[in-house]
């Protein structure tokens, strides 16, 4: 762990910690994670950022349908290609955290699932959210999707305009119990 | 007209909204009163009252409103919003209350879903006023820090959270120079250093996490579900720690420092005492039986009443683990059930809550998408049958079929009771013949039994409950659980009840020949041992040996035969195995008075068992077919757990209140009952003189006053708690009222627009619904650009559009042709944008560049069909009394009616350097000449309301 510690200063560590939910040694731990996506690279620059690519490369995000949206959502890239430099990374880590709240958590959510990012869910994301839970191998008829996209309008859209403002999803995902375990990454 | 005031008509909302707005208003109720609203909108035309100073025919004297007689127009409009007249609705204070916290609510909120959207990018050091805003949103406001706390969840990038900080840091300084009481910021700082000492706790124990790389681990493989079972594991592991040392150090190491002489020197040690519990094990710090009923001076100077200190140590244990039970069960219960109606949004869980982040294999991802798949599919055929109820016959069939599985049940659970009792009965028989001749497999034989039903009947209540046909399968959970709960409380309760029978100690104390129970207590302490000793043997060996290893082996050996394709490897038992463990839990709350060690052996037990389950789980098992939810079921179990405690607290505190001890041993052998040490700690302390004030307290405590004044409190203090829930309830209702009238709203607002577009071109105003058919129509949805595969920097974009409508309206327009068309024009729907652009007169058409793109949103499709709300619209006419300029800005505004906010509309209108823009001057002309025209009786605009 020494060769990993000598990495940030004890002040920037306390840092990341006061800005997480992470503790130092946790923090160093998530750099040693970072760093195995793409060794060569982090060694020369520790402030540099992993490509999209490599990051969906990390046992959970290669099997995630919404990996790409992850990247997109927490990357600070200017160019929006979705790589992540090691504080993104932390930002990640720490949202999908045991410890992080859920208001956390459901403002990742929604921006993950906001593909059009115009910070509304319409019908047309949500379509997008199914079809990438159930995977190209069986997708659902149009006549099922139909029906399901209605049964999501009618319990969470409270203002009959077909689409899920902020709020409105906020207001239903907190009653969902299982949000919480569903959004979940340990470290 | 007519059209006009059929639709409100039909808007009964408005209209019953008239009628309470008139009610209240003779109540005197002052908050909503027009001209209240309309002072507080708007200091500039404080003075003015629009009503006088602007007669109200501005229509009929056709001239175009000036800006101001629209800003008093649009006034109007919002005042008569559905949702602004919620308040009226609800009457006097509730309406008040959630109007106030409505608005403190949502403009934080607003706020700070506002700057969540800065834009934050790599390297670009945000401009200061941004910065500056988010401080001050999340800054104290006395002492300028901000919480770590509140910035983590902020979700911003980290670098704004750094520059934050040290723009914090900055402010400090400058805020310290401020005069504050000095009392003021010691308890700033106290509190400041108070959550510091918190967070960091916190932290310093998420060092110590126990097997977070084993979750870890099972949760790749095996989602949520199974992880939950070692969560719980881990719980009752971490529970028994504290509760090990608590009765070590109070019980067990004073009686080791000075041990009794054994009255058998001659038994010795010889390993099978290990699995009975019996012989050498009975006269050692492992049961009730050996302690003394004395004094223990083991160091010099120092007297240790044992009796005393036994009673006091276990129910010191008892309220270590209430406490922490009841920490944990409030979370969870709080976490997963407060408001949380399952029933109530069951699609949108199984969409948005449907995909286990933690998944790290393949297989069990492929697995997960496909049980997504099955389950949707599932849902929604049980949503597409449920229509057609059962009929007479099928429920009698199923009644009867109900009744039968409860029969069989109860029987079969009355049975496994009865046999445990009559075994219990005859093996007595044995034990009191003579306690040395006793073959292992006699002592051990209760526990094999109980077991062995343990390890078949969940089987068989599972399969009888599968029988019954529940609707929901979470229902058949519910009720498996319920039945297996009741069958091993039961089983638990008639080993007690046996062992606490009266005529059991009535022999032991007529001492007649030689049938005696020496010490009843140490015989129920053994039983009990030896059930979670054999207990552990049985789950490791059958549950998880046998059924999972042994099977894996089977489905190896067999693989690719014809014969066996169906065989597959187990399925981790989630229900079956968290009953095991709060069955085991229970068995030792009941035991610890009797064998105060069993907290450390439980302790044993579990850390063995977490390893072997994972190890077999991810080594036999394969991820389970079916979803797990494990939010509400952990709950329930955490319930029940806390359930079995209570029910293990109410047994012993009969034993220590009411039972009579054993003569022979224990440290109460000379007592009634246990209880009596406290009664006679409390008179040697009444007898001393300094303890006469002690004396004095504890006849207060005791006295039937004071209990009842107890009592009431609590009862007061719970139905205020009840009341302020019910208080909460209100609001949240009201909030969604709120919301569901801010919808409405919309809908007005677009209606006003439609009808007012078509008058000024003097057509006539589309009857009913917005759109009919794709064809004749002047107005045609836009779909906004929301493409998602361009990398366009969007969150800039986004906010940018909130924060100025300006934007969305009078911006070039960019977007795509939504070819919709009706159900009869199908073929045609590639021909609408051209169509379009043919038919649209624009005054400026390079401004706009549409791109045609293919419909694919059916629920649009239909929205559009069934001439319910778009979702945009686009406004073609442009009447020709518009000059040009005007007409740029007004022609190829593609209004979003999620921007079309009643607020922003009003905003627009007096932020506007251009003036207002033509067609909302249009819509308050349109209010104005309403008003006249209606009954003067008081402001309105149409007479349907009245």
């Amino acid at each position: 762990m020494g060769t990993t510690t000598s990495h940030f200063t004890q002040d920037e560590l306390q840092e990341y910690s006061d800005l997480t939910y992470f503790t130092k040694k946790e923090i160093v731990y998530v750099f040693k994670k970072f760093s195995e996506l793409d060794p060569d690279l982090v060694s020369s620059d520790k402030y540099c950022r992993i490509p999209k690519e490599k990051i969906c490369q990390m046992p959970e995000m290669k099997v995630n349908p919404f990996n790409d949206r992850i990247c997109r959502v927490f990357s600070t890239s200017r160019n929006f290609d979705g790589s992540l430099s090691f504080e993104d990374f932390l930002d990640m880590m720490s949202a999908f955290s045991d410890q992080a709240p859920k208001s956390l958590k459901v403002e990742y959510a929604f921006k993950i699932y906001d593909f059009n990012e115009d910070d509304l869910l319409d019908a047309e994301d949500i379509e997008m959210v199914i079809n990438r839970l159930t995977g190209s191998a069986e997708p659902l008829s149009e006549k099922e999707m139909d029906q399901l996209l209605k049964n999501i309008m009618n319990e969470a859209d409270l203002d009959d305009d077909k689409q899920l403002s902020y709020a409105e999803f906020e207001h239903i995902i907190s009653k969902s119990p299982d949000f919480l375990n569903s959004f979940r990454i340990r470290i | 007209m007519n059209v006009y005031d059929t639709e409100l008509e039909e808007h009964p909302i408005v209209t019953q909204q008239h009628q309470n707005y008139s009610t209240n208003g003779e109540l005197g109720y002052q908050g909503y009163t027009p001209a209240a609203v309309y002072q507080g909108n708007n200091e500039l035309d404080r003075d003015d009252d629009p009503y006088q100073l602007y007669p109200q025919d501005a229509l009929l004297r056709n001239r175009m409103p000036t800006a101001r007689e629209a800003a008093s127009g649009i006034e109007e409009i919002i005042m008569e919003m559905p949702s602004r007249t919620i308040g009226r609705g609800m009457g006097g204070h509730i309406g008040t209350m959630v109007n106030a916290t409505l608005a403190r609510r949502s403009a934080s909120r607003y706020r700070k879903r506002q700057l969540v959207t800065l834009g934050t990018f790599d390297g670009i050091e945000r401009p200061n006023d941004e910065i500056q805003e988010l401080y001050e949103e999340l800054a104290d406001e006395q002492t300028g820090e901000i919480d770590n706390e509140e910035l983590r969840q902020f979700p911003v990038s980290m670098a704004v959270k750094k520059q934050v900080r040290s723009h914090a840091n900055e402010n400090r300084e400058k805020k310290k120079s401020r005069t504050v009481g000095s009392f003021k910021i010691w308890r700033y700082n106290m509190s400041i250093k108070w959550r510091h000492f918190k967070q960091d706790t916190k932290k310093f124990a998420q060092n110590f996490r126990l097997w977070q790389q084993d979750l870890k681990q099972v949760e790749g493989h095996f989602g949520t579900g199974v992880s939950s079972y070692f969560t719980f594991l881990r719980g009752l592991f971490l529970l028994s720690i504290p509760s090990f040392i608590f009765n070590f150090a109070f019980i067990s190491l004073p009686q080791l420092l000075q041990q009794p002489n054994r009255t058998d020197p001659n038994i010795t040690f010889t390993g099978e005492e290990l699995l009975t519990g019996a012989n050498w094990l009975t006269e050692t710090i492992m049961y009730y039986g050996y302690y003394i009923n004395g004094t223990i001076e083991a160091i010099p100077g120092s007297e240790y009443d044992m009796p005393l200190a036994y009673l006091l140590a276990t129910a010191g244990y008892f309220v270590l683990c209430l406490i922490l039970i009841v920490r944990t069960t409030a979370s969870s219960f709080r976490q997963n059930y407060v408001d949380g109606r399952s029933d109530y949004n069951n699609f949108i869980s199984k969409v948005f809550c449907a995909w286990d982040f933690g998944i790290t294999s393949e297989t069990a991802a492929k697995l997960q998408h496909k049980t997504i798949t099955t389950e949707l599919k599932e849902i929604l055929s049980e949503q597409r049958r449920s229509g057609e109820s059962r009929d007479f016959q099928e429920k009698l069939k199923l009644f009867s079929l109900r009744l039968l599985t409860w029969t069989l049940y109860l029987s079969l659970t009355g049975g496994c009771m009865a046999l445990v009792y009559f075994v219990n009965d005859f093996l007595l028989d044995d034990i009191k013949k003579g306690l040395g001749g006793i073959v292992i497999l006699e002592q051990i034989a209760l526990a094999l039994i109980v077991s062995s039903i343990n390890l078949i009947m969940p089987i068989i209540i599972n399969l009888l409950t599968h029988l019954e046909k529940y609707k929901y399968p979470r229902h058949e959970i519910y009720i498996a659980v319920f039945r297996n709960y009741i069958l091993k409380m039961g089983l638990i309760a008639v080993i007690c009840a046996f062992w606490t029978d009266d005529e059991l100690k009535s022999t032991s104390n007529d001492n007649n020949g030689s049938a005696t129970v020496e010490c009843w207590e140490t015989e129920l302490g053994q039983e009990i041992y030896r059930l979670v000793i054999i207990d552990f043997l049985f789950t490791i060996f059958f549950a998880t040996f046998c059924a999972e290893f042994l099977r894996k082996l089977l489905v190896l050996l067999l693989d690719g035969k014809e014969m066996c394709r169906k065989l597959d490897r187990a399925e981790f038992a989630i229900v079956n195995s968290v009953m095991d463990l709060i069955y085991g839990q229970t068995l030792c709350w009941i035991g610890v008075f009797f064998c105060p060690l069993l907290a450390g052996i439980v302790f044993i037990k579990y850390f063995f068992m977490f390893y072997i389950k994972k190890v077999s789980v991810m080594q036999n098992c394969r991820p389970s077919r079916k979803r797990w939810r494990g939010g509400q079921s952990q709950t329930i179990f955490i319930g029940m757990l806390l359930l079995s405690f209570l029910l293990s607290a109410i047994f012993l505190c009969v034993v220590v209140f009411r039972e009579v001890p054993s003569t022979a041993c224990g440290p109460y052998r000379d007592q009634d009952r246990s209880y009596d040490v406290v009664v006679n700690l409390f008179n040697s302390l009444y007898a001393t003189s300094s303890g006469q004030w002690f004396a004095t307290i504890m006849d207060i405590i005791f006295s039937v006053w004071f209990l009842y004044s107890v009592a009431a409190g609590l009862l007061v203090w719970a139905v205020i708690k009840s009341s302020e829930a019910k208080g909460y309830e209100e609001l949240v209702r009201s909030l969604r009222a709120q919301i569901e009238l801010q919808g409405d709203d919309k809908q007005l607002l677009l209606k006003w627009l439609q009808s007012t577009v078509a008058n000024q071109n003097g057509k006539p105003p589309p009857t009913g619904g917005a759109f009919q058919g794709g064809k004749e129509n002047h107005v045609v949805p836009i779909l906004h650009h929301r493409d998602s595969a361009k990398s366009t920097p969007c969150p800039s974009r986004s906010a940018s559009a909130r924060n100025s409508p300006k934007h969305d309206i009078n911006a070039p327009m960019t977007g795509d042709v939504l070819t919709y068309v009706d159900p009869q024009h199908v073929q045609a729907s590639h021909l609408v944008g051209e169509r379009m652009m043919a038919t649209t007169s624009f005054s400026n058409p390079s401004q706009i560049s549409l791109r045609q793109r293919e419909h694919k949103d059916p629920l649009l499709h239909k929205a559009l069909a069934n001439q319910q709300r778009p979702r945009s619209m686009f406004v073609e006419g442009v009447p020709s009394s518009y000059d040009t300029q005007r007409r740029n800005s007004f022609a190829g505004a593609s209004v979003d009616l999620e921007d079309l906010d009643t607020e922003t509309v009003y905003e627009e209108i007096l932020s506007d350097p251009n003036g207002p823009s033509p067609l909302l001057l249009a819509l308050s002309a349109k209010v104005q000449a309403e008003k006249s025209q209606s009954s003067e009786r008081r402001p309105g605009y149409g007479r349907g309301g009245y």
